[in-house]
């Protein structure tokens, strides 16, 4: 009787057990996963980009190209003022010639002409064995752009299955001095077949004695070490604790009327843009609207700091951790290819008495290489 | 409770229940799979412990049903119970057992198929070595950094966590994913200067060159799923901007594809054609702390400890027809840890049994087919691991075994009743 009643709850226990264990195996859930393995030889591609040779205008001075541009030059002029020149390629040909004038027309923020006023815009210039329209646009400017150039003057042609772009832009004077110049150097182009061989070649080639460096990927301009960490002046009451990853240094202030953090961290590029930032500190951290490109120059004020200038921007809401009133003071410093920021976050009060010394803290920075 | 709950599970009632749901559900499945696509319908009705809601003929019907999981399983407590509660151990029973024994090897051998087995595959060209097999239907989000001088570091985001609205994060990762959209199925187009195209949805990378908009899931088997995301990039203080990332770009496949869509149907020359290609595929990072990170949205990796090579794909037809008389791949399989390094063949029918997997011959381009493309030769193996895969011979072994046992047990006691009589 015993014997039967324990094999009878044994079986009823198994199959309970049995489901459990099948139940769990069916809920695996995908998660993210980490490995390591043997790097991957990079494929080798057949080199299809469009390859030339130029000589260089004399005062012109070579930049590394970035991924938009084959080849950019730095055309300076009097009092500091200046232009610059980039070559850019789009894979395609077989637009008329309107349609290229007004791609650039578009691109400059102007209205597209007609095929009868486009005679009167257009000249053409002989870009090595090719022949290119030149437009000259004067009074161009873009709206969304600080520093507008004033004047562009832009050689479009198609060739070999690509069309090509040579655009002068900048101050209005340079680009008027240097518009021999810049007719000289599109004659002076030589085009390169490109050599179909399987190799990952550099896309351009300088006959000049400086050669560019070619930054890996196109990605130039980037410091090779963004973590240099700059020198500064802490006001006192400010407590560093150790930061964490990502941030340059992190200090808290405490009082008896709430608390705020400093953090300092610092991006290649432009980190993704000024309003792209903004509007991640509004919606993410203080639970308020995005703001707008037009928004963003009246949330914004200037802020002189060694160097240069910076953007500083104010704005209160609620912390979406705490649900807390919070006020959030940032510092954004563009500078040679690295964007720092300086944040000030904490309650409406702190912040708000700190804001000067936070601002002191940030002119006294004294960035490496300086 | 025990006595009733034994009851319950060994009754016949619920054997004949259970079998009754089991018909009805085939039949629903079957039928659904018109509506549904043959992959979509296998999982949510033959995958799943519970069916919400099915689709018949074109109309969705809002009933529930026990789904695969949940009627085979408690088919298989059904059996197993009145197993144990029936069982008697005599020789006249022997076959009996055997056969009960045989049917439950089968439906546990079913049910671990389901939740274990795994189908990848692997694409290479001759000359080429993999150390990895892909999904053909599932995607992850990898973010790929240098580990030291030989090895890289990859955090795989499988494409089911990417949802709008998401943010992921890792340890090994010093940023956030913020997902701003994910669309499972798109269709990409390229940025022609000369086209009226909108403003890129983002400046970076990928979305300069490429518009993706999203498209119907497909539900055919000819046609796969082409996921594209639009992901923001966060660390801790400043937003790293945002970036498009698509199967299109990450798939060779569908890169492949779409090559060969633009010589095809939009005329484009070769050259053009692969200068736009090498725009799609250009490399996409983000550097955090002086590390770089690519990443990049491609088919669900599952690493090896060893390494296949297709060494040559041999594709021969039958002379004067394109009627295939053999596909045959030659690969080298090499692993360091056990100092393996050997040639094999692989053909129809015959496929490589190795490291708990089975590497058949599944699809191939070469031959005169390749030289037509202007493609290096190329060979898909499909890779299947299913653990339980010698359970349905085991089983079927035992149920043949049983019911002969039975019979000539029964044989041999009639015979000799008959000479006694």
């Amino acid at each position: 009787m015993i014997k039967r009643l324990l094999t009878k709850i044994g079986a009823a226990r198994c199959a309970g057990l049995f489901l459990l264990a099948v139940l769990l195996a069916s809920c695996r859930r995908e998660e993210i996963t980490v490995y390591r393995v043997p790097k991957e030889k990079e494929p080798a591609r057949v080199d299809t980009q469009p390859q030339i040779e130029w000589q260089t205008p004399p005062g012109w001075e070579e930049q590394a190209p970035s991924k938009m541009s084959l080849a950019n030059f730095s055309v300076p002029g009097d009092a500091g003022r200046q232009a610059q020149l980039s070559v850019m390629t789009f894979p395609g040909e077989g637009a008329s010639e309107l349609s290229l004038v007004n791609i650039v027309r578009e691109n400059a923020g102007l209205p597209p002409v007609s095929d009868e006023e486009l005679a009167k815009l257009v000249e053409t210039v002989n870009v090595g064995p090719a022949s290119a329209k030149l437009v000259d646009l004067t009074g161009a400017m873009k709206a969304s752009s600080n520093a507008a150039p004033n004047r562009i003057l832009v050689a479009v042609f198609a060739r070999g299955g690509t069309t090509w772009f040579f655009k002068l832009a900048g101050d209005a004077g340079v680009v008027t001095a240097q518009k021999q110049a810049f007719i000289g150097f599109l004659n002076s182009v030589t085009f390169v077949e490109p050599r179909g061989t399987r190799v990952r070649a550099a896309h351009f080639a300088s006959t000049n004695a400086k050669r560019v460096p070619i930054a890996p990927d196109g990605d130039a301009g980037v410091s090779d070490n963004p973590l240099d960490k700059p020198s500064w002046d802490a006001p006192a009451g400010w407590r560093e604790v150790p930061r964490t990853q990502m941030l340059l240094a992190k200090f808290l202030i405490s009082s008896s009327d709430g608390k705020a953090e400093v953090t300092v961290s610092t991006f290649p590029g432009d980190a993704g843009g000024v309003l792209a930032n903004v509007n991640r500190w509004r919606v993410q951290q203080l639970g308020l609207n995005a703001a707008s490109e037009s928004d963003l120059s009246q949330l914004m004020s200037s802020l002189d700091v060694p160097g240069g200038k910076a953007m500083l921007v104010d704005m209160s809401g609620r912390n979406q951790k705490t649900g807390e009133k919070s006020r959030l003071i940032s510092v954004i410093v563009p500078r040679e290819g690295q964007t720092w920021f300086y944040k000030l976050m904490g309650d409406p009060a702190v912040a708000g008495r700190e804001k000067t010394a936070f601002i002191k803290f940030v002119q006294s920075v004294r960035y490496p290489n300086v | 409770m025990f006595d009733r709950l034994f009851r319950f599970f060994s009754s016949l009632r619920l054997t004949v229940v259970l079998l009754a749901f089991g018909i009805v559900l085939v039949f629903v499945g079957t039928v659904a799979q018109a509506d549904e696509g043959l992959y979509n319908a296998q999982s949510r009705y033959f995958k799943h412990w519970f069916v919400q809601g099915i689709t018949m003929f074109g109309h969705h019907i809002p009933i529930g049903l026990p789904g695969g999981y949940l009627i085979g399983t408690l088919l298989l407590i059904n059996l197993v119970v009145a197993h144990i509660k029936r069982f008697q151990l005599t020789t006249k029973k022997i076959g009996i057992q055997l056969t009960h024994a045989g049917v439950i090897l089968l439906l546990v051998g079913q049910l671990t198929t389901d939740l274990f087995s795994r189908e990848t595959q692997i694409r290479f060209s001759e000359g080429e070595t993999r150390s990895y097999a892909e999904s053909g239907m599932n995607y992850e989000l990898a973010f790929i950094t240098d580990a030291d001088a030989d090895t890289e570091e990859v955090v795989a985001i499988p494409a089911r966590l990417l949802v709008k609205g998401a943010e992921l994060k890792h340890e090994k990762l010093p940023f956030a994913v913020h997902v701003k959209h994910y669309w499972l199925n798109s269709d990409p187009s390229f940025r022609a200067p000369m086209m009226q195209n909108e403003p890129p949805v983002t400046t970076n990378g990928l979305a300069r060159s490429f518009d993706f908009r999203p498209a119907a899931e497909t539900k055919s088997m000819e046609s796969k799923n082409v996921p594209t995301a639009l992901i923001e990039i966060a660390a801790p203080g400043a937003s790293l901007g945002t970036w498009v990332v698509s199967g299109w770009a990450g798939d060779d496949l569908m890169v492949e594809a779409l090559r060969e869509s633009f010589i095809s149907r939009q005329k484009m020359g070769e050259e053009m054609a692969a200068s736009i290609i090498g725009r799609l595929t250009e490399p996409q990072m983000v550097e955090v702390g002086g590390k770089q990170f690519a990443f990049v949205l491609r088919p669900a990796r599952v690493y090896e400890p060893y390494s296949l090579t297709l060494l040559k794909a041999t594709h021969s037809v039958y002379r004067g027809t394109d009627i295939p008389k053999d596909f045959r791949s030659r690969v080298r399989l090499e692993n360091h840890r056990t100092g393996e390094n050997r040639e094999v063949e692989i053909f129809m029918n015959s496929p490589l049994r190795y490291g708990g997997q089975t590497f058949y011959q599944y699809q191939m381009v070469a031959g005169e087919l390749a030289r037509r493309a202007g493609q290096a030769p190329s060979s898909i193996l499909q890779v299947v691991r299913n653990p339980s895969w010698l359970t349905p011979y085991a089983g079927c072994i035992m149920v043949a075994a049983g019911l002969v046992t039975q019979f000539m047990i029964h044989l041999v006691g009639f015979v000799s009743r008959r000479k006694t009589a």
